[in-house]
């Protein structure tokens, strides 16, 4: 772990002014602030964890990401409880809670699959956490209905879970979690099975309640764009280890491996020849698609832009963009043109498929990656 | 190109049939029910209303044949007559103590194995579960009279350990005990629970296995101690099973014969009394009457479970 982030911040640090670089170590002694102190997790022989640590500050919109596997809801499971590491210890608002079961955790959790109780209606799932903590019927209902109208589902009360909609069954989800206020709201992919537009309306949501209530929220997805969105910083996991800690802003920009770079929005990482064509001074270079004009052969080309030639495979019309793939001595590097930058008659320009072009880029738009 | 898309069927009465089917899905779906409802009708729901029609027919005690009368004194008789009315309670209170007793015992294996067991451990108690099952029940019930016999093993066990006293003490206890283990009530549920008790492990273990594992994770993440979550989530999430397989419990307590018959004090059963009545006495009416309790109990027993909402997560 530690010779990854000494990496990562090499990485960084030859991109980047020292003034630049986000995710400052946070206070860990807050309520709502985590601690992973060298948290190692195995399930027999398998690693899911390999000593992890980080911290999340108080009041933190704070993302997990990661491909499936990668070790992600682990973590969250360790927050809530419901797994023990094999080492290392999770420590909550200053707490060494290792060793506290769930229930004693000051952390409430949104499920994947909403987990909401179906012999309850959705004022008795709401209610109940406060019902459990020994809450007087009267004062438990008014709050259970508060949180219920702050998620936008007043009316609903009386229904059982089965006779909602998707949607409003994470909103009964949300309500029931937060109506406990708990210090950290753990958030297991709430999102997933929503459609498209529910999906960037609960976005919005999520985000409008987090700057509400200040609660810590630990957001775990598979889903690059929505942790950017959103969050604060993002943890980009692989394999049980944190492959990059940043801001959105920074892990776009910078990123740390060649699996940030191509997780994390879309780029082109060239490698051997390619990297060193262009002047690389590490294994790896990554060039995002927008950075990247496609010209004829005939037109100049600024002299601050290193220049690849090769042939134009592919052009995509996307509306707002054009998507070209070029072909480059067999590695097809993607680039795109914002359709508005071609202003009037501009779109005569674009080169026809299957003919030479030039493509390049300002060299200090690339990112040179050591793994 | 030029190859074919689509590949009929020669023609012919098959292609002829499945053109039919694939018009008429219904004629289908109904040639798949009928033998089945044929079977369920004639079976099943002609012979309990034949059932329900002879308990009004009336028996004449002089020549001891049956008239087609129809009368409501064989139902009332289930209510009046003193020696029927101690027949239902003796039957009734033992199958609800048996299938407490099949409850309380069934409960904690059925959670064990479908929330603990795994692989090999799971499988080898499915089969000590169900094994007993398949053993003859005429068997099983002998073999029990010779455990609880005066030179039995279990007498001879508690002799041993110096608790015959104490047997003593508790076949004293009216209504539980009886001159002799084999000859007492306590001996008596002790065999129905023995023999019921699979039917109540199967569909309990079977609705605490689909409770989904991540409510019980949300009772834990919500506040809620083991205790609480297993009263709020998985004792309400079980009912269905819990109801379903005292209702096996119940109506198996409610139709046996043999079981009273071989142990347990002297006085009829439901199922000994209607032996008696349809067999030796000839009266069939009354023996129909008998036979509509167990229906109308279990009847009851399942519209208060529903009315309690032991169905509404199903």
């Amino acid at each position: 772990m530690p010779s990854t982030r000494t990496a990562a911040h090499e990485t960084r640090a030859g991109n980047l002014p020292a003034g630049a670089l986000a995710g400052t170590p946070p206070d860990a002694g807050g309520a709502g602030a985590i601690r992973f102190a060298a948290v190692s997790q195995s399930y027999g022989d398998n690693r899911v964890i390999d000593s992890l640590s980080f911290d999340i500050a108080a009041g933190e919109f704070f993302s997990i990401l990661g491909p499936s596997g990668s070790g992600k809801t682990t973590c969250l499971r360790l927050i809530a409880g419901f797994e023990r590491p094999t080492a290392g210890s999770v420590i909550l608002g200053g707490v060494d809670v290792t060793d506290v079961p769930p229930y004693a955790r000051d952390v409430n959790t949104v499920f994947q699959d909403y987990a909401l109780f179906p012999h309850l209606t959705v004022l008795g799932n709401v209610e109940y956490g406060l019902r459990m903590k020994g809450v007087a019927p009267a004062q438990r209902r008014a709050r259970a209905r508060e949180a219920l109208e702050m998620v936008e589902l007043g009316e609903l009360h009386e229904r059982a879970p089965a006779q909602l909609s998707g949607g409003q069954r994470q909103r009964v989800a949300l309500a029931r979690a937060l109506v406990n206020r708990p210090s950290v709201l753990l958030l297991d992919e709430p999102l997933g099975a929503l459609d498209l537009r529910l999906r960037e309306q609960m976005q919005v949501e999520l985000k409008k309640l987090h700057r509400q209530l200040g609660v810590t929220f630990v957001y775990v997805t598979h889903d690059q764009g929505e942790a950017m969105s959103m969050s604060d910083r993002i943890a980009v996991l692989l394999g049980g280890r944190i492959d990059q800690l940043a801001t959105p802003r920074e892990l776009y920009l910078n990123p740390a491996t060649a699996f940030v770079a191509e997780f994390v929005g879309t780029s082109n990482v060239l490698r051997g020849a390619l990297a060193a064509a262009v002047g690389a001074v590490a294994p790896m270079v990554s060039v995002r698609p927008e950075n990247i004009v496609v010209r004829a052969l005939h037109e100049p080309v600024p002299a601050s832009h290193v220049a690849l030639r090769g042939i134009l495979a592919d052009v995509q019309f996307h509306g707002a963009s054009n998507r070209y793939k070029i072909n480059v001595d067999g590695s097809v590097i993607t680039a795109v043109a914002n359709n508005a930058a071609f202003g009037e008659g501009g779109a005569a320009e674009t080169p026809s498929v299957g003919t030479p072009v030039r493509i390049s880029w300002a060299s200090s738009s690339m990112v040179f990656l050591a793994r | 190109m030029g190859t074919a898309v689509l590949v009929a069927p020669p023609a012919g009465p098959l292609r002829a049939a499945s053109d039919l089917a694939y018009r008429r899905p219904r004629l289908v779906l109904w040639m798949l029910l009928a033998p089945p409802l044929l079977w369920f009708l004639a079976f099943y729901l002609l012979p309990l209303l034949a059932l329900l029609g002879q308990s009004l027919l009336t028996f004449d005690e002089f020549s001891m044949t049956v008239r087609n009368v129809y009368t409501l004194a064989n139902l009332q008789a289930l209510f009046t007559d003193a020696s029927l009315v101690d027949i239902l309670e003796r039957t009734l209170c033992t199958a609800l103590v048996v299938t407490a007793a099949c409850g309380l015992l069934g409960f904690p294996l059925a959670y064990y194995m479908a929330r603990y067991a795994s692989g090999r451990a799971k499988a080898w108690m499915y089969v000590a579960v169900m094994v007993p099952m398949w053993a003859s029940y005429i068997v099983k019930a002998y073999s029990w009279t010779v455990i609880l016999a005066k030179q039995g093993i279990i007498v001879w066990m508690l002799g041993a350990l110096g608790l015959g006293d104490a047997l003593d003490a508790v076949l004293a206890i009216p209504g539980v005990g009886g001159n002799t283990l084999s000859t007492s009530h306590l001996g008596r549920v002790l065999v129905f629970t023995y023999m019921w008790l699979p039917f109540m492990i199967l569909p309990v273990q079977a609705s605490i296995e689909r409770i989904p594992r991540n409510l019980l994770l949300a009772s834990d993440d919500l506040g809620a101690t083991p205790g609480q979550t297993f009263r709020n989530v998985i004792l309400p999430l079980s009912v269905p099973g819990i109801a379903a397989g005292s209702i096996f419990t119940f109506c198996l307590t409610f139709g046996d014969y043999i079981v009273p018959t071989l142990v347990g004090p002297s006085g009829d059963f439901i199922g000994t009394a209607v032996y008696k009545y349809q067999g030796a006495i000839g009266n069939i009416p009354q023996a129909a009457a008998l036979t509509l309790v167990p229906i109308a109990v279990v009847a009851t027993w399942l519209w208060l479970a529903k009315r309690l909402g032991a169905f509404d997560a199903l």
